[in-house]
C-alpha cells in the first residue's frame, strides 16, 4: 500500500456525512468543557478535511479521493503547546501547512485569534502570516546557503516592511540571536559554518522575527542528535514561557512531546484518535491506537522491556477502503460491527479527555 | 585488551580511517579498537558523525577513495582482513558468513527486480544452489522474517511494499547464507515506532535462533538498551566507553556517557525541563588532541587535554577519561 490513508469515492463520503454531524456535538462538548475555551484558544480548528483526487474513477465513473484529513477538530489554549503525534503519512504536517494556509483546505473552518481566516487571501493573509511561523524539520536545507546569518534573520523583517533596509534590522537581529543563544559573531557567517543544532536555533531566530503568537514546530528536533536535541527543546520552552507563543509542536518522538507540550493529540491516518491534557493521554490512554503507540517506544532503560508486539496491532496501517468505518479498523484488537458501520467521533472520557472509538 | 581471546569472531585493533578532502583530511576513525564475541550482539551508539559507518564499512571492505584506512587491523575469526591477502579473504567471506544491513532501507533494494528474484540471486550467487532450490529457500526466509503469504511476495516489487515490510526483506536477504556476523546500521532509523518494534523483536529472535554476533548501529539509546548485550559509546571517531548493557545504563562512567543519558527525554517522565549538555562536538578536519569531550564536559582538567587512560570499570568494561 502506497496511500497510508483511506480511500473513498464521492458516494461513500456523503454517507460519512452522520459522522461529520455527530462530530460537531462532540466539538461543542470541547468548546463548553475545556479550559482552552474559557481563556479564548489562540486557534480553532473545526472540521477540517484535506483531500487529493484520485488518478482513477470508481467502477461507477465518480471521482475517488484520497482523504489526507477528516473532520480534523482541536484548539489551542493562548501560551500552550499541543503535540502532535502520529505515524509517517498520518497526515500531521498537513494539519499544520493548512492552518498556515500554505495547503487548501476542502473542508472545516480556521479561526485564529478569534478571527476565522479560513478564506482570507491578498494582504490580509501577508499581515496574517506575520503572527503565524513555520519552524522546519531540516535544519540542513531550510536556510538558504548563499545567505549570511544576519540577512537570515532580517530578511522577514525587511520583507514585511518592518525595518527600511537590511542595515537596519541589524539591532533586532543580534538580540534574536542572543535570544536563541548564539554569539553576535555568528551574524557575519553562513549556514554550513554552523552545527545541526545551531541552524535549528537560527532558523528559530528567523521565526521569531516577525514576534508571532503561534509557530507550527514540524518535527524541529528530529534530525538533531541527542546530545543537543535537549538544548532546542528547552529553547522553545523558554520562549513559549517568557513571550507566550503558543506551540503547535509535531513529532514523532512520543517521549520528547511528553516533555514539551501541555495537551497532546494522536493522529491515525488523517482522524484525531484522541485528544487531550498530557498526562491523561500518557498514563490513562483510552484508543487501542495510542496504546499500540506507547508500547512501541523502546525505553532507554534495560530493566523495562518492551513487551512482544501483537502482530496485528503493530503491522502497517491497513487502510479502512470504504470509509464508513472507524479507519483504525485493520489494527484493531477491539474491533466489532458498528466499527465497520460507523465512524466513530471524539467523546469526553474525563477532564479534558476525548477519544474517538466505540469499544474504548 | 590486546589480547586476542578464542571466541572473538572479530577484532578491530586501532583502526584510523581518514578521508582527504577538498576542504581538508577528516579523520573519521582514531584509533578504534573492538571486539565481538560469538553470539552476542554489540551496540554502537554515537552522535552523527561520530564514526560509526565508517567503522561498519571498514570490515565491509567499502572504504574507497577519498578513503583510506591509514593503521590498524581488522580480524574476522583471526585472520586479517587488510592487505592483498586480507582482501582476498574479505572478498569470500563477505556476503556470507559476514553480512551487512545498510542504514538506507529504501535504497538497497533493486527497484526493478522482484522480490523473489533478489533473494534467488543472492542464494545462487553465494551458495550455488539451483533455481529450484533458491525458490524453496527464499520462501522459507520470507517466513522466517514474518512475511504473511510469501509465495505472492515473491512477484512484488519494492514499491508495494511498506517500508516495514522492505526492511524484513532486506533482513531476510542479509541472513540468506546463514551469515556468523551481522552488521546492522541504523536498521530502524526510517521506520514508524510500532513497525521499528517488530523490527527489532525479529532482529532479536534470529539473533537467539541462529546464535548470530551482530553489531547493531543507532543513535538511539533506547534500542540499545532492548535488543543489546554489550555497548561501546564513540564519540568524534573514538571510543569513549564500553560496558555490558545494565551496567551502562544504571553506572555510567564516562562523562558523555553520563550526560547523554540524563539527556534523553524518558516516557514515563513529564518532568518539564530536560537536562542538556552545552556546545557540540569538535570538528573532525582539525580534531583536538586530548579527549574529544573536553569542552563540553564538566569534570574536565588541564590534564585531559593529553589522550585519556583506557580505565577498566568493571568485566568487559572500559571508559576513556582522566576521572572516572
Ligand atoms: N499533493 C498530494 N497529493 C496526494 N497526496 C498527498 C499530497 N501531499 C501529501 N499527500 C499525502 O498525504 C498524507 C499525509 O502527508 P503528511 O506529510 O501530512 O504526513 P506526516 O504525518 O507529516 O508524515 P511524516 O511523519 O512522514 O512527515 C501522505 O500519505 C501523503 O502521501
Ligand atoms: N566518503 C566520505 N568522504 C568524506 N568524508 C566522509 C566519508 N564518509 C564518512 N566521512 C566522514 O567521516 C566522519 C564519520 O562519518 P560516519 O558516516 O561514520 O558517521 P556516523 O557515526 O555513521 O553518523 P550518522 O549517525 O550520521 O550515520 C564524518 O565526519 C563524515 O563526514
Ligand atoms: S577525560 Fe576529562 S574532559 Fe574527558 S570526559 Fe573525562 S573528565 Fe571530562
Ligand atoms: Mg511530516
Ligand atoms: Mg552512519
Amino acid at each position: 500500500m502506497t496511500f497510508l490513508g483511506s480511500t473513498m469515492t464521492n458516494a461513500s463520503h456523503q454517507g460519512g456525512f452522520a459522522g461529520a454531524a455527530s462530530g460537531a456535538e462532540a466539538r461543542s462538548g470541547l468548546e463548553s468543557e475545556s479550559p482552552a475555551a474559557a481563556d479564548g484558544p489562540i486557534l480553532s480548528v473545526k472540521g477540517l478535511g484535506v483531500r487529493y483526487p484520485l488518478g482513477k474513477r470508481s467502477f461507477w465513473g465518480e471521482r475517488t479521493y484520497f482523504e489526507v484529513l477528516d473532520d480534523v477538530s482541536f484548539e489551542i489554549a493562548r501560551g500552550e503547546t499541543l503535540g502532535l503525534v502520529g505515524e509517517s503519512g498520518s497526515g500531521k504536517s498537513t494539519i499544520g501547512r493548512t492552518i498556515l494556509r500554505r495547503i487548501e483546505r476542502t473542508a472545516g473552518t480556521i479561526t485564529f485569534e478569534g478571527r476565522d481566516i479560513s478564506d482570507l487571501g491578498g494582504e490580509p493573509l501577508r499581515k496574517l502570516r506575520r503572527r503565524m511561523q513555520l519552524i522546519f524539520q531540516d535544519p540542513y536545507s531550510s536556510l538558504n546557503p548563499r545567505m549570511n546569518v544576519m540577512s537570515i534573520i532580517a530578511e522577514p523583517l525587511v520583507v514585511h516592511g518592518i525595518v527600511g533596509s537590511f542595515a537596519e534590522a541589524r539591532p533586532q537581529v543580534l538580540a534574536l540571536l542572543d535570544r536563541v543563544g548564539m554569539p553576535a559573531s555568528a551574524a557575519e557567517r553562513y549556514p554550513h559554518q554552523f552545527s545541526g543544532g545551531q541552524r535549528q536555533r537560527i532558523g528559530i531566530a528567523r521565526a521569531l522575527a516577525l514576534k508571532p503568537s503561534f509557530i507550527v514546530a514540524d518535527e524541529p528536533v528530529s534530525a538533531l542528535d541527542v546530545s543537543v536535541r535537549a538544548q532546542v527543546v528547552n529553547l522553545m520552552q523558554e520562549l513559549q514561557e517568557e513571550l507566550g507563543i503558543s506551540f503547535l509542536f509535531i513529532a514523532h518522538d512520543l517521549s520528547v512531546v511528553r516533555h514539551i507540550s501541555q495537551r497532546v493529540a494522536i493522529l491515525n491516518s488523517g482522524q484525531i484518535v484522541e485528544i487531550g491534557a498530557r498526562d491523561a493521554i500518557y498514563e490513562r490512554p483510552l484508543h487501542p491506537y495510542t496504546q499500540t503507540l506507547l508500547s512501541a517506544v523502546p525505553e532507554p532503560d534495560p530493566t523495562i522491556k518492551l513487551a512482544r508486539q501483537d502482530r496485528k496491532r503493530a503491522g502497517g496501517p491497513v487502510p479502512d477502503a470504504t470509509g464508513t468505518g472507524c479507519r483504525f479498523l485493520g489494527r484493531c484488537p477491539l474491533a466489532s460491527d458498528v466499527c465497520r458501520e460507523k465512524k466513530p467521533v471524539l467523546e469526553p472520557k474525563g477532564v479534558d479527555h476525548w477519544v474517538a472509538c466505540w469499544n474504548a | 585488551m590486546s589480547a586476542v581471546a578464542e571466541d572473538d569472531l572479530l577484532v578491530i585493533d586501532d583502526l584510523h580511517v581518514q578521508f582527504d578532502t577538498r576542504a581538508g583530511v577528516i579523520h573519521g576513525l582514531r584509533g578504534l579498537s573492538l571486539t565481538v564475541a560469538r553470539g552476542e550482539t554489540l551496540g554502537i551508539v554515537g552522535e552523527s558523525g561520530s564514526g560509526k559507518s565508517v567503522m561498519a564499512q571498514s570490515v565491509m571492505g567499502l572504504i574507497d577513495t577519498p578513503g583510506e584506512i591509514v593503521r590498524g587491523d581488522i580480524r574476522f575469526k583471526g585472520r586479517s582482513l587488510l592487505g592483498p591477502k586480507g582482501r582476498s579473504y574479505g572478498r569470500k567471506i563477505r556476503g556470507r558468513e559476514l553480512a551487512m544491513i545498510f542504514q538506507n532501507p529504501m535504497t538497497s533494494l533493486n527497484p526493478l527486480m522482484t522480490i523473489g528474484a533478489q533473494i534467488e540471486e543472492v542464494i545462487v550467487h553465494h551458495l550455488g544452489k539451483s533455481a529450484r532450490e533458491a525458490r524453496q529457500r527464499a520462501l522459507e526466509l520470507l517466513d522466517l522474517v514474518g512475511i504473511t503469504s510469501p509465495v505472492s511476495r515473491l512477484s512484488q516489487l519494492p514499491h508495494e511494499l511498506s517500508g516495514g515490510m522492505k526492511q524484513r526483506i532486506i533482513i531476510a536477504m542479509a541472513i540468506a547464507c546463514e551469515p556468523e556476523l551481522l552488521i546492522a546500521d541504523e536498521p530502524t532509523t526510517a521506520l514508524d515506532v510500532t513497525v521499528q518494534a517488530q523490527i527489532l523483536e525479529l532482529i532479536n529472535d534470529i539473533q537467539k535462533a541462529m546464535n548470530l554476533s551482530i553489531i547493531l548501529i543507532t543513535h538511539d539509546l533506547g534500542v540499545v538498551a532492548q535488543s543489546c548485550h554489550r555497548v561501546m559509546v564513540m564519540y568524534a571517531g573514538k571510543e569513549m566507553e564500553e560496558a555490558p548493557v545494565g551496567q551502562l545504563f544504571s553506572r555510567p562512567a564516562h562523562y558523555y556517557t553520563a550526560g547523554l543519558l540524563r539527556s534523553t527525554p524518558r516516557l514515563r517522565d513529564s518532568s518539564d525541563r530536560l537536562f542538556s549538555i552545552d556546545g557540540a562536538p569538535p570538528s573532525l578536519i582539525d580534531p583536538p588532541t586530548g579527549c574529544p569531550f573536553f569542552d563540553r564536559c564538566e569534570a574536565r582538567t588541564e590534564e585531559c587535554r593529553m589522550d585519556p587512560p583506557a580505565v577498566t570499570t568493571g568485566n568487559q568494561a572500559k571508559a576513556m577519561c582522566w576521572h572516572v
